[in-house]
């Protein structure tokens, strides 16, 4: 039985944009990555699986069961944190947190408490006295509180402070140890890469590739900038370097694949400064998609 | 059982709000009745002004004085209360985005829609008692007799616009996500309704000419001097809020919450 299983899954707005004909499948006690820039369909994906939206086309199955009709036994043994979570800014964190878990039954608050004492937050506060980066705290453990068997996560990290990050890169691999399935969606590579089992990119409301995220690795564009102290050499004939451009004692190039023999090459000149940076995403998705992708 | 406390905790403080605005108006009437009962001020008032607020020949000074006070404005607290709570119940949800959190929990939509509609009924009925209760009470602790149980039946037909007011506000709100354009829609819509009413009525305008008119429902005169409500009118009423509910309950089971 897989975690998620959906078939030729179609829900297009007015604008023609939305998805179209997605094919998926998230294997049980994975951590899978939805990756897209904005607009390209991910949180209608997620909606649609939730029930929000009722799809025009195609079916789906979550945890074995139709998630249409069946929505509310699915949504039982899900936990869903929105990418801009708004809970009910005239409560406290803990009265929620409460309505939440009365809701749906569960009397053992022992989770929450070591939720939020993992995450440091504080729930005796009113909502409209968090910060952003609170707030998203409470969504977090709303969405984990009642130990849900698949997790769904819409660009999970926005508004969380590295540390925070940290901390719930953490939660999510326990979670995985746990045999939960973890579906998270972002625009932010790197958090994909270090969280992610297997990703999925979307374009355009499309799936293009469904890949292990170490083929995905060998497909990264850094953009890189070298000073040296004398003229600058040209790295053009290096593995991996392209648009190489040199000016005076300044290098500026993009690079592609594993890091290693730009490393090697560059160990050897005498550097003053060094700048390696991940592209915008527009321009990895152009080279992974330049790339091919791999097979699903 | 918790969608009810969640929705009616969010609307206590409103509610107590609305009902001491409505106690404080309907008290406000109670204490200037004196002069106008005993002083036999109402005689002063053109025929045709009062007759603005129904057939008052041959009402009691005190029942004159009800309707009086009644039409004056407090007639228009526990409508546009109505409104409000209608609005708050899905187009607030979607405009804050705190839909999300409800609708991922594992509750159907019609228990979400079912257990705020019993709030929006408390809630009407406590901001409609208040008025009356503080009306009724308070002219008999002033000695004034008034036919009581025709003033019940005239807060019964009140209170029944004022559900009707909301099952129709609750009925259109499913296709309006931003909750300050529904609230300046439908306020604007219900005062403007109140205060249309009396200028059709002050032109004569026959009733079937007034239709359209949501106030036109309550007939002041005519529930004080009868203690009942027109059959039509009744029906009407109950329709509206059959309707309105049904469209509500089978808008809101398919609508889409998109980004």
């Amino acid at each position: 039985m897989q975690a998620i299983q959906a078939e030729g899954l179609t829900r297009l707005y007015r604008n023609g944009r939305g998805i179209r004909s997605v094919n998926l499948e998230v294997r049980q006690g994975e951590v899978f990555g939805f990756l897209g820039p904005n607009g390209a369909g991910k949180t209608t994906l997620i909606r649609t699986l939730l029930g929000f939206l009722h799809p025009q086309a195609g079916k789906v199955q979550m945890l074995g069961l139709d998630a249409i009709s069946q929505s509310r036994a699915v949504r039982s043994r899900v936990g869903y944190l929105p990418s801009d979570p708004a809970l009910y800014d005239f409560l406290t964190g803990q009265q929620n947190l409460d309505f939440a878990l009365a809701v749906r039954g569960v009397k053992d608050r022992s989770r929450v408490k070591a939720l939020a004492d993992r995450l440091e937050i504080d729930l005796k506060r009113r909502l409209k006295t968090l910060s952003r980066g609170n707030k998203q705290k409470v969504a977090i453990v709303a969405a984990l509180a009642h130990d849900p068997d698949l997790i769904i996560l819409d660009e999970p990290t926005s508004g969380l402070d590295p540390l925070v990050q940290e901390t719930f890169g953490q939660l999510i691999r326990e979670e995985q140890a746990r045999g939960k399935t973890v579906f998270m969606s972002s625009h932010v590579l790197s958090e994909v890469e270090t969280l992610c089992d297997r990703v999925a990119v979307i374009r355009d409301g499309q799936i293009v590739t469904v890949d292990q995220v170490e083929n995905l690795k060998k497909q990264r564009v850094k953009y890189v900038t070298a000073e040296f102290r004398e003229a600058a050499p040209n790295l053009a004939q290096v593995a991996g370097v392209r648009d190489f451009q040199a000016d005076g004692r300044k290098a500026r190039f993009t690079f592609h694949g594993g890091i290693d023999p730009l490393i090697r090459e560059l160990a050897q000149r005498s550097l003053v400064d060094l700048t390696v940076a991940d592209p915008p995403l527009e321009e990895v998705f152009r080279a992974f998609y330049e790339g091919g992708g791999g097979g699903r | 059982m918790t969608l009810f406390r969640q929705f009616f905790s969010a609307q206590f403080k409103g509610l107590l709000i609305w009902m001491a605005v409505g106690a404080l108006y309907a008290f406000a009437g109670t204490r200037s009745a004196a002069p106008f009962i005993e002083g036999n001020a109402l005689a002063t008032i053109p025929p045709a002004l009062l007759a603005m607020f129904g057939d008052m020949a041959g009402l009691g000074a005190t029942d004159m004085y009800l309707t009086v006070i009644l039409g004056k404005g407090t007639l228009l607290i526990p409508t546009l209360y109505a409104v409000i709570v209608a609005l708050s119940i899905v187009t607030r949800e979607v405009d804050r985005r705190t839909v999300e959190f409800l609708l991922a929990l594992p509750v159907q939509r019609t228990q979400v829609l079912t257990a705020r509609v019993a709030v929006l009924f408390v809630n009407i009925t406590a901001v409609t008692g208040a008025i009356w209760a503080v009306l009724r009470y308070d002219m008999a602790a002033q000695g004034f007799a008034g036919t009581w149980s025709h003033l019940n039946m005239l807060f019964l037909n009140l209170w029944l616009l004022a559900i009707a007011l909301a099952a129709i506000t609750l009925a259109v709100s499913m296709w309006i996500d931003d909750y300050s354009v529904g609230v300046k829609l439908f306020l604007g819509i219900v005062t403007l309704g109140f205060f249309m009413e009396y200028v059709l009525k002050g032109a004569t305008v026959s009733r079937a000419g007034r239709l359209l008119s949501p106030f036109s429902y309550v007939d002041l005169g005519g529930v004080m001097h009868s203690g009942s409500i027109a059959a039509g009118d009744l029906i009407v009423l109950i329709a509206a809020i059959a309707a309105g509910l049904a469209v509500s309950f089978r808008a809101f089971d398919r609508k889409q919450f998109s980004a």
